[in-house]
């Protein structure tokens, strides 16, 4: 058989159809920003107050049971990880420019976005958004897959590497102490309050007042820029918030603009599935290809 | 025209070199899985937290589901578009398609840290989940 | 006859002293070992009625370390610790009487005050061939240690000898030495080990039976806690020089003359639990090992000391953060040779087959077969 032009042009319209809607749906279920919840709690870390006294390292692993991490020092003498691994949920880093003029402590930990997109990556929801909008973990819905390490922009999810049956570990802000009324590790043990720990809402005007009586010696994202609070609204908010008399970026603050993480990708997704629409859509569309050949051969066999 | 195309064997041993060859590859890969559910995943493929998904991943995706995919787009072709004379591709893709998924699914099950726990899949998926569509896809 | 009375009626200076002197002494012992100000004054209270704790000093397989450091102590010395603070009934070193008149004297002790006495025992107890390895007045260790403690109101084994064995239980242990509270199983005894003791935790240990009747917290191995409860390495004065990653590498060289931390000279601080950094011997500043530039040998733990050769280094019990920061940006490892050249392979592999197949193909469709219709 070949296919004639009218056939060909009728296939192409329905083809059109198809991704027509399915290019529209999305724009139809434009996903909503999302809010804090109104209980939202957060910490504030305050890079001017931070002497880098690791008490919060320390204090981490007790209130979570973690080992301590000696595999990067020689002969082990040291809980000294590079970075966040699988045993380690919070460390603070140190940012240095060359001159040795500027230096900042950093306190790497999870953001606990609004909106995370580890959240959106997870398949089986072993993270998820749970009291008072802390992004938390459950093991047991956990495959294993990895997916929150390729979706978080801040690189916080970790990975047990030598484990049999690895999990993965990120900081969960001690929810365990915090429904108890308890604070988290690091905030209770801070000697300098660097990190505080308080509803999200406070958090943010203490940060703001600290701004507004110090301007000068607070920064924004890159140099020149005013100052600001980083968590505000980067990344469609984050109950963890900044502030820092250097430059964020210096810091290892990926620049997000206010748009959540996993809005384009979602919006996408669940467009696509919105209703189960497409999918059903292609498989009528197919079939219609059948019933038409179908059609067409029965003629055609009568014909000749 | 017909768009049956009748199967015949192709004959010959099964046992070949290349048969051999293959073999001695899978053989090295059942090693490294032993490996990987002694040492962990970080000690058996040089993954780390900086790395996440290794190249597998990629060569996965561009050349195997590439590959595999082969079975569908054949069966539109005869099936849907009412190409007959491509039916002698029919089965030899459908094959491929066949093994290259369920490979790939096995695959999965062990690069994935408990992969035992993939059952739950279907059952408490996170639904609005674009990745869940991706499993279902495999 | 008490030492006391002896002193009195042979007509030596008496000690005599008023309540304020009393208690000064008092004060000065319930400081020294961490009790408090009106423990002093109970305590002075209760010697003034004559109700000093008796002592009774057993001695076996040892040095005599343990009180001889016991004699250079202070803080009270030692003619106000025995003859004001307690009533020490029998110690074969500083005993005035010997032989027959002495062993009268242990019992005696042990008769006037039954149930009451507090017992110490310095020196290991040999068990081999009937602990015939080591005898007084004719009697095994290991009999005179179970009679003396089937009475005591407290026992208490002081330097590590009497604790698990010391130096006479190291290999290959031909007496079969072993500590007080492996012979005296069930009953509570409260260690003191060291080589020699701090014999500041004893007197806290001594004293708070004494006044209050009560033993302080003990760990899992019988130890005080509140001179055993942490480790040398938590309050080194030299624990700067250790986050900071400032070694002594040899004995004499340049680091060790600048007081850096002798940790891979085999200091064995991080797995010992003592308080010698916090109470020196003797009231000597500086009188421990760390002090004089010395590793910590692990004389308190069972498992080092005598055990672990000397400048072998130990694993830290609780590592903690160094003085170092990790990197803002953490390098993200490396993609490996071998991966590399995988890669390469199959990609490789993967262009020439298709280079091949496309090549067939095109035969093909140049040479059409019978089989396509």
């Amino acid at each position: 058989m070949s296919i004639d032009r009218r056939s060909l042009i009728k296939c192409g319209a329905a083809g059109a159809g198809v991704a027509i809607a399915a290019s529209t749906l999305p724009a139809l279920a434009a996903r909503p920003r999302k809010e804090a919840p109104a209980d939202a709690v957060g910490m504030l870390y305050d890079t001017t107050l931070c002497i880098g006294c690791k008490t919060c390292v320390v204090a981490c692993r007790e209130a979570n049971g973690k080992p301590p991490d000696t595999s990067n020092s020689p002969g082990r003498l040291y809980d000294m990880p590079l970075d966040l691994n699988g045993t380690t949920k919070n460390v603070i880093k140190l940012y240095k420019d060359p001159d040795g003029a500027e230096r900042s402590y950093m306190k790497a930990q999870c953001m606990h976005c609004i909106d995370p997109a580890c959240v959106g990556a997870c398949m089986l929801g072993a993270l998820q958004k749970r009291e008072l909008g802390i992004v938390t973990y459950k093991q047991e819905f956990c495959s294993g897959c990895r997916y929150c390490q390729m979706a978080c922009p801040f690189n916080i999810p970790k990975f047990e590497w030598s484990s049999r049956a690895p999990l993965m570990d990120k900081c969960e802000m001690c929810v365990h102490r915090v429904v108890k009324g308890q604070q988290p590790g690091c905030t209770e043990v801070c000697p300098r309050k660097a990190i505080v720990f308080g509803k999200r809402a406070d958090l943010l005007a203490e940060a703001k007042r600290r701004i507004a009586g110090s301007p000068k010696k607070y920064k924004g994202y890159r140099k020149g820029d005013a100052p600001r609070v980083y968590g505000e609204t980067e990344g469609g908010g984050t109950q963890v918030l900044y502030v820092s008399h250097v430059p964020f970026e210096k810091l290892g603050l990926p620049d997000l603009g206010d748009k959540p993480v996993p809005e384009v990708a979602q919006t996408v997704q669940h467009g696509i599935y919105q209703g189960f629409v497409a999918p059903v859509a292609l498989y009528a569309v197919l079939g219609a290809v059948i019933m038409r050949n179908k059609k067409a051969e029965g003629q055609k066999g009568k014909a000749s | 025209m017909s768009a049956v195309h009748e199967a015949e064997p192709v004959g010959g041993p099964i046992v070949t070199r290349g048969f051999r060859a293959v073999s001695l590859v899978l053989a090295i890969g059942v090693v490294f899985m032993i490996y990987r559910f002694m040492a962990g995943l970080g000690a058996s493929t040089g993954l780390s937290d900086g790395y996440p998904w290794g190249i597998w991943i990629a060569f996965d995706v561009v050349t195997g589901t590439a590959l595999a995919c082969g079975g569908y787009a054949v069966a539109i072709l005869v099936y849907i578009l009412n190409k007959g004379q491509y039916h002698p591709l029919v089965r030899p893709a459908i094959l491929t398609s066949a093994l290259g998924y369920s490979l790939a699914g096995l695959a999965i099950t062990i690069d994935v840290g408990r992969g035992w726990l993939l059952y739950r899949v279907p059952l408490y998926a996170n639904h609005w989940n674009g990745n869940l569509w991706s499993f279902w896809y495999f | 006859m008490e030492l006391w009375e002896m002193n009195q009626e042979e007509g030596q200076p008496a000690v005599t002293r008023d309540r304020r002197d009393f208690l000064k002494v008092c004060t000065m012992a319930a400081a020294a070992v961490g009790l408090s100000g009106a423990v002093a004054e109970q305590m002075a209270e209760a010697a003034a009625k004559g109700l000093k704790p008796s002592v009774i000093w057993l001695h076996f397989q040892e040095c005599t370390g343990c009180t001889e450091s016991l004699l250079r102590t202070s803080h009270p010395d030692l003619a106000e610790l025995i003859l004001s603070l307690v009533s020490l009934d029998y110690h074969e070193t500083l005993f005035a009487a010997a032989g027959h008149q002495a062993e009268a004297a242990l019992k005696k002790a042990m008769v006037d005050n039954a149930g009451k006495y507090v017992l110490v025992i310095e020196g290991a107890i040999p068990e081999k061939e009937g602990g015939i390895y080591c005898k007084i007045g004719g009697r095994t260790a290991v009999e005179i240690v179970n009679e003396v403690a089937a009475k005591a109101g407290a026992i208490i084994a002081i330097g590590s000898c009497a604790s698990w064995g010391g130096i006479p239980s190291a290999d290959p242990n031909p007496t079969g030495a072993t500590g007080a509270p492996m012979i005296l199983k069930g009953k509570t005894v409260v260690t003191i080990p060291g080589c020699p003791a701090n014999p500041h935790n004893l007197l806290g240990v001594v004293l708070q039976y004494a006044v209050l009747g009560t033993l302080p917290k003990l760990d899992d191995k019988g130890r005080p806690l509140f001179a055993y409860g942490r480790t040398i390495h938590e309050h080194c004065p030299r624990r700067a020089h250790f986050d900071a990653g400032r070694f002594v590498q040899k004995f004499g060289d340049e680091a060790h003359r600048q007081g850096f931390c002798l940790y891979k000279t085999g200091c064995k601080g991080p797995a010992t639990h003592a308080n010698c950094s916090t109470l020196h011997f003797a009231e000597v500043i500086d009188a421990w090992p760390i002090g004089i530039g010395h590793p910590c040998f692990g004389c308190t733990e069972q498992t080092l000391a005598f055990r672990k050769p000397l400048h072998d280094t130990v694993d830290i019990d609780r590592p903690t953060p160094p003085d170092t920061y990790a990197p803002i940006k953490s390098p993200q490892g490396n993609v490996g040779a071998v991966a590399t050249g995988t890669l390469g392979l199959i990609a490789g592999a993967l262009l020439g087959a298709g280079y091949m197949a496309s090549k067939k193909l095109g035969a093909d469709e140049e040479q059409p077969t019978g089989k396509e219709k």
